[in-house]
């Protein structure tokens, strides 16, 4: 485990000599027992908040997980990551599915982190408690947003308690009126003057009178850390000194911390004060650090003796090795250093960490002495390490905090940047960097030049490149290999090398389970999964898919996110075979989770495909609407292959209610098509095209069409297609043997397999041709006239619902019954506005109606509301 | 960390008043704001300040702990012999 989170999420041991703070506890305790609430305690520096929570930590049964923001805390690599790394320390096995999610290589969505996080606190039967200190330190939106997010959605097993020296943005006067909320400010943390007494007098065994305390009083107005300090000037003091110093104190103008810290170093010996100062410029220490930084070699037995007197010095393990001073003295001491001693320190510091291996601190310790060049040689060191462990996001993000012109020598480095800013969608500024890059290819070796050209044949579409760059990458480097496997497959499969493409993707799912990176190895086996099926591999794909899923499933039956993005070919899956409810129900679950992962292109082929199932489903309409708006989405953000599907099936659907009219531009366009060079969207088109030919009984020219896709295409599935067309035109044409002929090759295609829908596709227009050869396979062609009877009966009014309403969807009824928006609607249940509609657009269907006063009202006939 | 820009435009004079007296060390963090150490126990630091700069001022001033007693920005005509 990474040292650096490791120390950030120990619950803190200050075994101080504590004075036990009753109010503050029956205050905090009032919190912990109400149900799914959160404590905020926010006052200024050295007010006691984090001795406050801890001490009363230790008085309970609760289990605690406790993370502690530190500088260079806000990366959403290291800020929620972190948190799930201090409550695994419960158990270990808690928030795998929420781990994977952050894992991704891109930035997931906010509510897919929390949802998930909420989803499996579910499973945990106690209450857990869980601290986030320093929390002003959190700064990006993102992070705060995911903490605002579970905050409205606590889990009722919760208890957060916020320990912030600023409000947070969050809309506290909401939580407060909703009473979910409890709060403990600067006024209640400060001592009273009777726990001060209690402080100096037995604690602290002063011998102080009344008078004196009454000044000191004054002056720190209870501030913990301003009369712990006092305390520690005046131990062994007689009453006259102490009598002394409260009265140069009291007639002091200065600023009160500075003014304290001054006077207790004073009491120290030189080499004390100068141990103090230099190891002030690191956040946290251990006494081998403190060596390098000091030159001393007793650093040990020097902590030792702070520790002893109590010099704000808090040990961060249970081996006491790191410590850290508190936050206030460490500032008050490092003034005493300047700007060139600091930059010196903080290099020492970054060798140090770089020979440790702990590469992280090494760069940032770099970086803050100004020394880019240094940091960019520990980044660069760092980077095999991290891509081993599929840590990519932790690498990009130190990326962004070095200059490019620190970068140029170090073409890893770049690539890595080309990489993150491709995966985000930054094609141009990929570029430039590709640019950068190739202009000095003189100086990279073979890895990096393969590691570079899976980038490039991403872009050129390269077979050749692709495989070279494969060639090329280190064995070790597994995260590189498993991107260009995939590139390399999804190159393949472009230009119809179906079994190619197949090996790629599968050598990639292997890889890719070795990785560790989850999304990586998931993304591989929905592509592999979807081209087994365009090889006709119905029944392995399935099993592939279900295999996967089970084996991302706990015992208790829960799914981790990240694998329920298999219901997507799972999904796909069951249309081809049929099976029309159920490939709704796991399309809907794989939008739901794409899109509240904002992987936008992942959620399109099965929008697709969750029309085609409504359209055989017998729910037209709604089939309809949805290719509409696809169609919109693909021309505004202009993508043409995309909106050729798309419009394809809008074509195909307006031919089976009947509509043979066609303008003259499109059908130029279709016969402009068949032209082009085969692949997966230009044969889509074709068949498209020789749809609309049969139907305006161009035989001749259907015929000669379909027999080159039929011949030529690779893809199983267009192959099955042409040849169910192909006999359909001869029967047409009488020809009854070529049709028979054509007939059984598709229908041995799919038997086997189970393959139901492309023959359902073609609707009634086969009906006729699959009755007259019934014989080649009865019970296939059963099921096939079976499927396309229900979708001609004319849905007539039914008062039971043919399919139930699932529990989301009655949800969602329910709230637009009550008049919410779409967008309220989404915010309640936390989930996409988009997904609400799809869900509506489902409801209506199943209620058989077009809008939702409808909707509502046809609910309320059916008691289906409450 | 340096405090106080001079020269830019959007910049606007501030005077800014804490709680007690800042210590000589301190004061090299507001090398360029000019600083007084006022009689009724307060600092005031005064500057030519953008509004990123006043915001990065306060939240160092609040991680300290000092207490902010005002800010206030000078106008042009009050702002007597200050030259930019």
């Amino acid at each position: 485990m990474d040292v650096l989170i490791n120390l950030n999420s120990m619950v803190p041991d200050i075994s101080d000599n504590l004075i036990k703070r009753k109010r503050l506890f029956d205050l905090i305790d009032a919190g912990a027992n109400k149900k799914g609430n959160f404590l905020l305690v926010s006052a200024p520096a050295g007010y006691g908040k984090t001795t406050l929570i801890s001490a009363w930590l230790r008085e309970q049964q609760y289990s605690a997980a406790w993370f502690t923001a530190g500088e260079h805390i806000d990366h959403p690599s290291s800020f929620f990551p972190g948190i799930i790394t201090a409550l695994q320390k419960i158990n270990s096995d808690l928030f795998k599915g929420t781990e994977n999610i952050l894992k991704m290589p891109v930035l997931p969505g906010v509510e897919s982190v929390v949802s998930s996080f909420i989803d499996e606190m579910r499973f945990i039967e106690e209450k857990i408690v869980l601290v986030l200190d320093n929390f002003q330190l959190i700064k990006s939106k993102y992070n705060k947003n995911i903490i605002e997010k579970l905050i409205q959605f606590l889990p009722e097993n919760l208890f957060l308690i916020i320990l912030t020296r600023e409000d947070p943005p969050f809309m506290l006067n909401r939580f407060r009126i909703e009473g979910s909320m409890s709060e403990i400010r600067a006024q209640d943390l400060r001592f009273s003057k009777e726990e001060m007494l209690l402080l100096f007098n037995q604690v602290m065994s002063l011998d102080m009178d009344n008078t004196d305390l009454d000044a000191i009083y004054k002056k720190t107005e209870g501030w913990v850390s301003g009369a712990r300090l006092v305390g520690i000037k005046l131990m062994g003091k007689s009453r006259q000194d102490i009598h002394d110093f409260v009265l140069d104190l009291s007639g002091s103008h200065h600023f009160i911390i500075d003014y304290l810290v001054e006077e207790v170093l004073r009491d120290l010996d030189e080499v004390t004060k100068e141990f103090l100062y230099r190891t002030s410029v690191v956040e946290r220490f251990c006494p081998e650090l403190c060596n390098i930084l000091t030159g001393r070699d007793d650093s040990s037995k020097i902590l030792n003796k702070l520790e002893i007197m109590n010099l704000f010095l808090l040990p961060l393990d249970d081996k006491r090795e790191w410590f850290r001073y508190h936050q206030l003295f460490r500032d008050s001491l490092q003034i005493n250093l300047t700007q060139s001693e600091k930059n010196e320190l903080h290099m020492k510091a970054a060798d140090w960490f770089a020979e440790q291996k702990l590469f992280v601190e090494a760069v940032e310790e770099a970086r803050k002495a100004g020394e880019f060049t240094k940091a960019a040689r520990y980044l660069l060191e760092m980077v095999p390490e991290y891509l081993e462990r599929g840590d990519l996001k932790k690498i990009l993000e130190l990326l962004e905090e070095v200059p490019d012109n620190y970068l140029k020598d170090r073409p890893l480095l770049l690539i890595m940047k080309a990489w993150s800013l491709f995966a985000t969608g930054n094609k141009k500024d990929a570029l430039f960097y590709i640019d950068l890059i190739t202009r000095n290819s003189g100086l990279i070796d073979n890895c990096n030049k393969g590691r570079l050209m899976t980038l490039t044949s991403l872009i050129s579409g390269d077979i050749e490149e692709a495989k070279q760059a494969l060639k090329l990458i280190d064995e070790k480097d597994k995260i590189f290999r498993v991107n260009a496997l995939m590139t390399l497959g999804q190159i393949q499969a472009g230009y119809g090398k179906l079994m190619e493409s197949v090996d790629s993707f599968q050598q990639a799912y292997y890889l890719g389970r070795e990785t560790g990176q989850v999304f990586m190895e998931i993304m591989s086996l929905i592509n592999l999964a979807l081209k087994q099926n365009q090889l006709g591999e119905l029944q392995e794909a399935l099993t592939l898919c279900r295999q996967n899923i089970e084996r991302f499933q706990d015992s208790r039956g829960y799914i981790q996110p990240l694998a329920r993005l298999i219901f997507i070919p799972l999904g796909i899956l069951h249309y081809y075979k049929g099976d029309y409810q159920k490939a709704k129900k796991y399309l809907i679950e794989g939008i739901e989770l794409s899109e509240c992962l904002s992987l936008v292109h992942v959620s399109w082929m099965p929008k697709i495909y969750y029309a085609l199932s409504c359209y055989e489903a017998g729910e037209t309409e709604q089939a309809q609407e949805i290719i509409d708006e696809l169609i919109d989405f693909t021309r505004k953000y202009n993508l043409k292959p995309n909106y050729q599907w798309a419009d394809n099936i809008k074509v195909e659907f307006s031919l089976k209610a009947g509509n043979l009219e066609m303008g003259r531009e499109k059908l130029e366009f279709y016969s402009e098509a068949c032209k082009q060079n085969f692949n997966t969207i230009t044969i889509q088109t074709i068949l498209t095209y020789c749809r609309v030919l049969l139907r305006k009984k161009e035989y001749s020219e259907a015929i000669s069409q379909l027999k080159k896709v039929f011949d030529q295409s690779s893809d199983y599935l267009d192959k099955l297609s042409a040849g169910l067309l192909l006999a359909l035109a001869y029967y047409n044409c009488n020809e009854k043997e070529k049709a028979e002929n054509y007939l059984v090759e598709a229908m041995k295609m799919s038997v086997s397999q189970g393959y139901i829908s492309p023959f359902v596709r073609e609707g009634k227009s086969i009906l006729s041709l699959l009755k007259e050869f019934r014989e080649l396979s009865p019970e296939m062609i059963d099921k096939i006239v079976s499927k396309i009877k229900v979708n001609l009966e004319e849905k007539g009014e039914t008062e039971e619902l043919v399919e139930p309403l699932t529990e989301r969807e009655r949800e969602i009824l329910t709230l637009a019954a009550g008049g919410l928006s779409n967008k309220k609607i989404a915010e309640k249940l936390f989930i996409t506005e988009g997904t609400t509609k799809w869900h509506l657009s489902n409801i209506y269907s199943k209620l058989g109606v077009s809008n939702r006063t409808r909707a509502a009202a046809k609910a309320r006939e059916l008691g289906l509301l409450e | 960390m340096e405090f106080g820009r001079k020269g830019e435009i959007d910049i606007e004079y501030y005077d800014i008043i804490l709680e007690g007296h800042l210590n000589k060390k301190r004061l090299l963090m507001f090398a360029e704001m000019e600083v007084t150490l006022l009689e009724d126990g307060t600092t005031k630091l005064s500057g030519f300040l953008d509004q990123p700069a006043l915001y990065g001022f306060l939240d160092y001033v609040g991680n300290l702990g000092l207490k902010l007693i005002s800010v206030k920005k000078i106008k042009k005509e009050n702002q007597g012999g200050i030259k930019k």
